[in-house]
């Protein structure tokens, strides 16, 4: 290369970085300006993205068209099938490729479709190959090193490594940072950053006279402690799952009780749950050992998706449901975009489809989704399961005392009768099970059934049934390895219906019913609905059904029909009923006892027997709570799929991990978790690997787009060949290296970003630095940013004094007008409803309908929830001016601002001002601003026959839709 | 904007990125997008460039020459039938309840045969293509020849969900933009006082799912359709509220604007704050012009009588056909109107009694549809609006119930039409077997239906593309569609 076209490399590099592509060039110029050199190029940054999107695609992962295959370093440099090498390192004479892509040779000019290369990208090439084309693979799939900290210009401007980093980088380019940002500049950064809120008019006082040095980080510390800090960052994880609480599609049914894991990962940011177990959690809580329901809960990311409760391709739309959650797994966790390989390989990433469905497999045994309470596993704490077993104890043991006590006084009393007539047979006395066992479970003999698990006809469970047809066969019916079973005949589908006879000669006074049941089971007698329960039990209990069976009872022929269900896990069935018949020694006592044992003692017998009963009628209840999370079913196999389709089934998989990646093998544990396979944990252990060079990358990237506006790495949920490349590598790397050794603690993260001087830099411009470095990919200075949706709904609430910061539980429901309701299929049931109270909580907490998202939100680019969404867009449309200007949620809120500076300061108009104005900017208005403030009132009121008391609330309106009150600095 | 950009942000140059925001809405001059993160700013130059390419008058360049400038998407939801509208067939009459051999698949399931229920209505032959349709569309009918039939059409679900979003989007899985949205993607709006994607719904509700049948998707939500009533306030918060005069919101914004402008002094390199002080002002705008836009009372009489505005079983539906026109004169790119809302038989979901209920639909709209074809036609407007008819799916040739003449939904078969916006008229492509259950020559597919109005309107639909996910989105899907050809005249 001449000096001549080095210098138009020069140039057109610039220009590369002019249209905003190639980050890293800035820092080849910048450098080569600096030291009057060669820029340098560097591959990963400026020369694979181009061979990836214009060569890939004939020459990459899985074509090798001429022989040439770009994606690796021995197919870049070998030989051609025309003998001939494609590029040459350091000769810009030899090589065919630079010939075919400048059109220059024999050949066909490359690549084929579309324009050809831009001189920029051919410059690029020419001075990579100038320089010896080194090579490198793609930085995200190395695992990071820790970098060493670099030297800088300024040692005093560098509070911790990452202003060195940043530092480091300006000093290449000549550029300087930006001034310090001014404490209320920086208070609302801050509470924004970890709150979603603005700063109370206390905490600006509080930070504006705090000059200790420590001021600011005691202002970290705090809001990092603070509830609402889980809010916010919950709001940047669901997301990027793609949260939901309805399924989409013509019903957009309700995900009952998914609210919970939108609770799940608030808490689980309050108390920085380290990432890694935040990820095993959400992957494969179920899975993990303990009966924490936090884990429980954390699997709700499973059916968070879309669900189509009626496809019109049923095997089709489950591998729709598997693919999305490789997807969302995929560039939640690890930042790739696997699912483009669903139909064939990735064109340009290097992901195969084997890739794809070996990601798959992992998934493979997830139970479907389905409406209603489908899905929901019990989640009872552990604490309330102690306090229940010591119940149990407590009171099996008073039982004893009393069956002692009363035994005691019955054998007196049997004795006494024997002096009279010897002949006396004493009846059956106490709790005797196989007494009045009349309809005996499975547990010593099997008992015959009849069964089905289809869908019978509505009056199965009628006396007069027929049910010759069903299937006779030995109790209980379930799966191997269910726990606590006795086995007889195997079940394993989702419902099973059950009858069998039983006879009695005399009406009993008790009747228990001892069962072991799945999910959703109900026992009817003759027909009537005896009992009902809800979630599965492990092992066989006795439930007292007299209040409900009695009075269905008849003698001779009865009836008891069940019907039970299984969602997930391991099934199980079996029942038996046991009654107590007349009693005869009570008899006994009552003609005898005052005679031949005294009064008192008779009396205690009847006491005893009371207090007996009264402790045997109260049963303590296991209070039982439901998620709605994963569970497994059945041990499905994975084979590869051509073109996407179930018909066209390939090789058959196993679950491993990306190729690329050079990942280990799937490691299980040796004993699989009860009713599931253990793949989940195996795909949650590698993720958490600190081996894995993606995971911790991806997080620390997140935590550092949503405080400075964007990522390191742009596209965050994109690393691969078609991300964007990261502006400062190192400092990723460094960050990446820090979460791990610090635990995985993502407070400790955001405390360290925010003490460093570069979230602290001011966002004013510098015309310099605006010429050299326009997009601030070197971070020069803040980002300025506008509001979220979410922000700006709760900072509204926040400064008219409304906002209701009650945390947790079922959706809220703020009005919608009728406007917004007629959108949907159901106009009137639509939209549920809640209290003034309730509508004025924070937006987390405001129902995620999928067919129906209020415009307040979606207006102001609250993402929709198909599909995740790494980066929300910022858009600025005329919708939004109407919205603040004219709905009725702005203007109530103005109304209840105006109300709320007169009311403090009901004798100054001047105070009320001033008031409004430090509560939507936290800064004291300058008097000339105050005066034509005030003077915009008087021309209301004497122009416009507007009341004084309308005057104010339009100022508080207009204040609100400042520009100040909406952006951060 | 399909061949790779160089310059990107997820694979979308910078100025694909502002296009993205600004056209939905009126591209705006001073639009900007993700502020805060200096993906706009570029060079002082370059910046301008971006703002001149922005102007609301210039409209985003199309692939090639498009012969149409906007679409109407007349939309029967519920799924109409078929074989008792736009396709006869003779040797069914006096079939009726006899049971047949055929296949059908619909949400009562799969079926291996059912019990034929004739046509319920007479066809006539039309205009001077001798089109036969029913006499449930004789105003229709009279406009044969402007018309090009699509009997052959198939779809991929015979289920309302899926299918609704498969008309719309493409996909039966939820999440991918609206063809309203990728309209106004491709080509941007040239009225910047009304949306470029204006959706309007039947009084009793909007169909099923609601606004996903016009999201944006993975698209910014400037893209998606924004409903606009046919009566009051035409576009939600455009009226300010009781109390606030136009005069006393216009001291509001001059205030505002103060405000602004001297918070903008210190960050005057940041364009995000210049494009909402503008917002602001093109809201006020929208508010004087949109209720202008919406008022069918400027209509002559003799206009509103061609209608139907003065009977009350077509008033609704001429309203909005007559908006529609009026909107398409003002350059709104997409508009789509629903026949029919909410479920069952308020829409054409006719699955108890058939003839009450596609008497009741095309007794709504069978004049105002004709109207404004004729009305387009003699403003010389129809040769640049594609009209498009159609719903979800048809229905079955066979009974759903035992008794009734109710039909399930069939996907394997039916029938849309377009007219307009340089589509051949007087034609029809493709059939149906002796039954109408299934389509058997030239079967046509829904993204043949989406490419061929891409194509009209400038764009080419294996071109038009949207990064997202890992991969170049279209439309029409992975894999070359092309328009029909014998459509386009």
């Amino acid at each position: 290369m001449t000096g001549n076209e080095m210098s138009v490399a020069v140039r057109i590099l610039s220009t590369i970085l002019a249209v905003g592509s190639v980050v890293g060039s800035l820092s080849a110029q910048q450098e080569s300006a600096r030291e009057g050199t060669q820029p340098t190029i560097d591959f990963a940054r400026d020369i694979q993205p181009i061979f990836a999107k214009r060569c890939y695609k004939c020459h990459g992962p899985n074509e090798a068209e001429g022989g040439l295959k770009l994606d690796s370093r021995d197919g870049a440099f070998g030989e051609l099938d025309s003998g001939m090498p494609a590029i040459v390192p350091g000769d810009l004479t030899q090589g065919e490729l630079l010939a075919r892509i400048t059109g220059t040779g024999d050949g066909d000019r490359m690549p084929p479709e579309g324009k050809p290369l831009s001189d920029e990208e051919v410059a690029a090439i020419k001075v990579w190959i100038q320089q010896g084309a080194e090579w490198a693979s793609h930085w995200a799939f190395q695992a990071p090193a820790r970098p060493a900290v670099p030297e800088v210009s300024s040692p005093d401007w560098v509070s911790n490594p990452i202003d060195a980093f940043v530092l480091h980088r300006l000093d290449s380019a000549g550029l300087k940072p930006a001034a310090a940002a001014d404490r209320i500049a920086l208070l609302r950064r801050a509470h924004y950053d970890l709150t979603g809120l603005p700063p109370g008019l206390a905490d600006v006082q509080k930070f504006l006279a705090d000059e200790s040095p420590q001021a600011w980080e005691r202002v970290i510390d705090n809001l990092l402690a603070s509830p609402q800090y889980g809010e916010k960052w919950a709001t940047h994880w669901l997301d990027v799952v793609r949260y939901a609480e309805t399924n989409g599609y013509e019903r957009d049914g309700r995900k009952e009780l998914i609210w919970k894991y939108r609770d799940y990962v608030i808490r689980s940011l309050n108390d920085d749950k380290p990432y890694d177990q935040f990820v095993r959690e959400q992957l494969a809580g179920d899975e993990l050992p303990g009966e924490n329901p936090d884990q429980t809960i954390a699997t709700g990311f499973y059916r968070l998706g879309i669900w189509d409760d009626e496809p019109a391709d049923r095997e089709l739309a489950r591998y729709d449901y598997l693919d999305d959650l490789v997807r969302v797994t995929g560039e939640s966790f690890l930042g790739l975009t696997i699912g483009c390989a669903r139909c064939h390989d990735h064109k340009i990433d290097p992901i195969s489809q084997k890739d794809y469905y070996a990601m798959l497999d992992f998934f493979s045994n997830v139970s479907p989704h389905g409406s209603g309470k489908a899905n929901h596993i019990q989640v009872t704490s552990e604490d309330t399961k102690a306090a229940y077993e010591q119940q149990v104890q407590e009171k099996r043991q008073r039982e004893q005392k009393f069956q002692a006590q009363i035994r005691q006084l019955e054998q007196r009393l049997f004795a006494a009768i024997r002096k009279t007539d010897p002949d006396f047979q004493a009846p059956e006395t106490g709790q005797s099970p196989e007494s009045g066992n009349v309809l005996p479970d499975s547990r010593k003999t099997p008992q015959l059934w009849r069964i089905t698990e289809r869908k019978p006809a509505d009056n199965w469970l009628d006396i007069a049934f027929d049910d010759s047809k069903w299937k006779e066969a030995k109790g209980g019916f379930g799966t191997e390895g269910t726990p606590g079973i006795h086995l007889g005949t195997r079940w394993g589908s989702r419902d099973i219906w059950m009858r069998r006879y039983f006879g009695l000669d005399e009406i009993p006074t008790k009747v228990m019913l001892q069962i072991h049941h799945d999910e959703d089971a109900e026992i009817y007698i003759n027909g009537t609905l005896v009992a009902e329960f809800r979630g599965y039990i492990r092992e066989y209990t006795e439930v007292d059904i007299s209040q409900n069976a009695v009075n269905v009872l008849q003698t001779g022929r009865n009836t008891i029909a069940i019907h039970c269900r299984n969602t997930g896990g391991g099934q199980y069935i079996d029942a038996g009923l046991v009654v107590d018949g007349a009693d005869t020694v009570r008899r006994l006592f009552a003609e005898q006892g005052d005679k031949l044992l005294g009064e008192n003692t008779n009396r205690d017998y009847v006491e005893l027997r009371r207090q007996l009963a009264e402790s045997q009628a109260n049963v303590p209840a296991l209070p039982v709570e439901f998620a709605m999370a994963v569970a497994e079913r059945g041990q499905n196999k994975t084979w590869i799929l051509g073109r996407g389709l179930p018909s066209m089934k390939g090789d058959e998989v196993q679950a491993a991990f990306p190729e690329i990646l050079n990942p280990p093998e799937p490691v299980y544990d040796e004993v699989a978790p009860e009713n599931s396979s253990g793949r989940r944990t195996a795909l949650a252990r590698w993720i958490t690997s600190p081996d894995n060079p993606m995971t911790s990358r991806v997080v620390v990237n997140r935590l550092w787009q949503h405080h400075f506006g964007r990522g390191i790495v742009r596209s965050s949920s994109d690393f691969g060949y078609q991300g964007t490349p990261p502006t400062h590598p190192q400092l990723l790397d460094w960050l990446s290296a820090e979460l791990i050794s610090r635990g995985w603690s993502l407070k400790q993260m955001h405390k360290l970003i925010m003490l460093s001087s570069t979230y602290q830099m001011s966002s004013t411009g510098n015309q310099q630095a605006l010429d050299v470095d326009p997009n601030n990919d070197l971070f020069w200075r803040f980002n300025l940013r506008r509001l979220t949706a979410e922000e700006i709904r709760d900072s509204v609430l926040a400064v008219s004094g409304m906002l209701n910061l009650r945390m947790y539980g079922p959706p809220i429901f703020p009005p919608l007008s009728p406007e917004v309701l007629a959108t949907a299929s159901r106009p009137g049931a639509a939209w549920g409803q809640s209290s003034p109270e309730d509508s004025a909580r924070r937006t987390v907490y405001v129902h995620v309908k999928r067919s129906l998202r209020p415009p307040m939100l979606s207006g102001f680019d609250a993402p929709e929830t198909d599909t995740a969404c790494a980066v929300r867009l910022t858009t600025t449309v005329p919708t939004q001016a109407l919205a603040m200007l004219n709905s009725d949620f702005l203007n109530q809120q103005a109304q209840i601002l105006a109300d709320r500076i007169t009311a403090e300061f009901p004798d100054s108009v001047e105070q009320q001002l001033r008031f409004a104005v430090q509560l939507t900017t936290g800064r004291s208005a300058d008097d000339g601003v105050i005066q034509e403030d005030l003077k915009f009132l008087k021309q209301l009121e004497q122009e416009r026959q507007v009341t004084a008391e309308q005057a104010l609330q339009i100022f508080c309106l207009l204040q609100l839709n400042t520009n100040e009150f909406v952006y951060l600095d | 904007m399909s061949d790779r950009p160089q310059g990107t942000f997820c694979r979308r140059t910078r100025r694909e990125a502002l296009w993205q925001t600004g056209a939905g809405f009126g591209a705006l001059p001073l639009i900007s997008m993700l502020s805060g993160d200096g993906f706009f700013n570029g060079s002082a130059a370059a910046a301008e460039e971006d703002l001149a390419a922005l102007n609301p008058l210039t409209p985003k360049p199309p692939h090639f020459a498009p012969k149409a400038k906007s679409v109407i998407f007349l939309f029967m939801y519920g799924g109409p039938s078929h074989i008792d509208t736009f396709d006869y067939k003779p040797d069914m009459y006096g079939m009726d309840g006899k049971t047949v051999d055929v296949k059908t698949f619909g949400r009562g399931g799969h079926k291996n045969n059912g019990r034929i229920v004739e046509p319920k209505w007479k066809f006539k032959q039309y205009g001077e293509c001798g089109k036969w349709v029913s006499d449930l569309f004789p105003h229709v009918g009279s406009c044969a020849d402007d018309i090009a039939f699509l009997n052959s059409m198939t779809a991929d679900s015979p289920i309302h969900g899926s299918a609704m979003l498969m008309m719309n989007s493409g996909k039966v899985l939820s999440g991918s933009p609206a063809l309203g949205s990728w309209v106004n993607y491709g080509l941007g709006s040239v009225n910047e006082n009304m949306p470029g994607f204006v959706v309007m719904l039947d009084q009793k509700g909007g169909p099923i799912s609601g606004a996903k049948n016009w999201s944006s998707g993975y698209m910014p939500a400037s893209y998606q359709g924004v409903v606009v009533r046919s009566q009051g306030a035409p576009i939600l918060d455009l009226a300010p509220p009781d109390g606030m005069t136009q005069e006393t919101q216009r001291r509001l914004l001059d205030r505002l604007l103060q405000k602004n402008r001297r918070h903008q002094e210190l960050r005057a390199d940041n364009s995000d704050l210049a494009a909402r002080i503008a917002s602001y002002e093109l809201a006020y705008k929208m508010q004087q012009y949109a209720p202008e836009a919406v008022d069918v009372q400027q209509e002559t009489a003799q206009t509103q009588q061609l209608y139907g505005l003065d009977n009350p079983q077509t008033e609704d539906f001429a309203r909005k056909c007559i908006l529609a026109r009026r909107l398409v004169e003002r350059g709104v790119r997409f508009i789509q109107i629903y026949s029919g809302g909410a479920h069952n038989d308020d829409n054409w979901d006719a699955h108890g009694d058939l003839e009450k209920n596609h008497n009741y639909h095309a007794g709504r709209t069978d004049q105002p549809i004709a109207a404004l074809l004729k009305d387009l036609k003699e403003r010389s407007l129809l040769d640049e609006t594609l009209v498009v008819w159609g719903g979800e799916f048809g229905r079955q040739p066979t009974a759903e119930y035992a008794n009734g003449t109710g039909r399930d939904h069939n996907s394997y078969g039916f029938t849309m039409w377009m007219a307009g916006g340089g589509i051949k008229g007087g034609i029809s492509i493709g059939s149906t077997d002796e039954l109408g259950a299934r389509a058997v020559d030239r079967p046509l597919h829904v993204r043949d239906m989406h490419a061929t109005v891409l194509h009209q309107m400038g764009l080419d639909p294996n071109r038009l593309s949207y990064f997202f996910g890992g991969l170049d989105q279209k439309l029409v899907g992975v894999e070359h569609v092309d328009p029909i050809p014998e459509l386009i005249s």
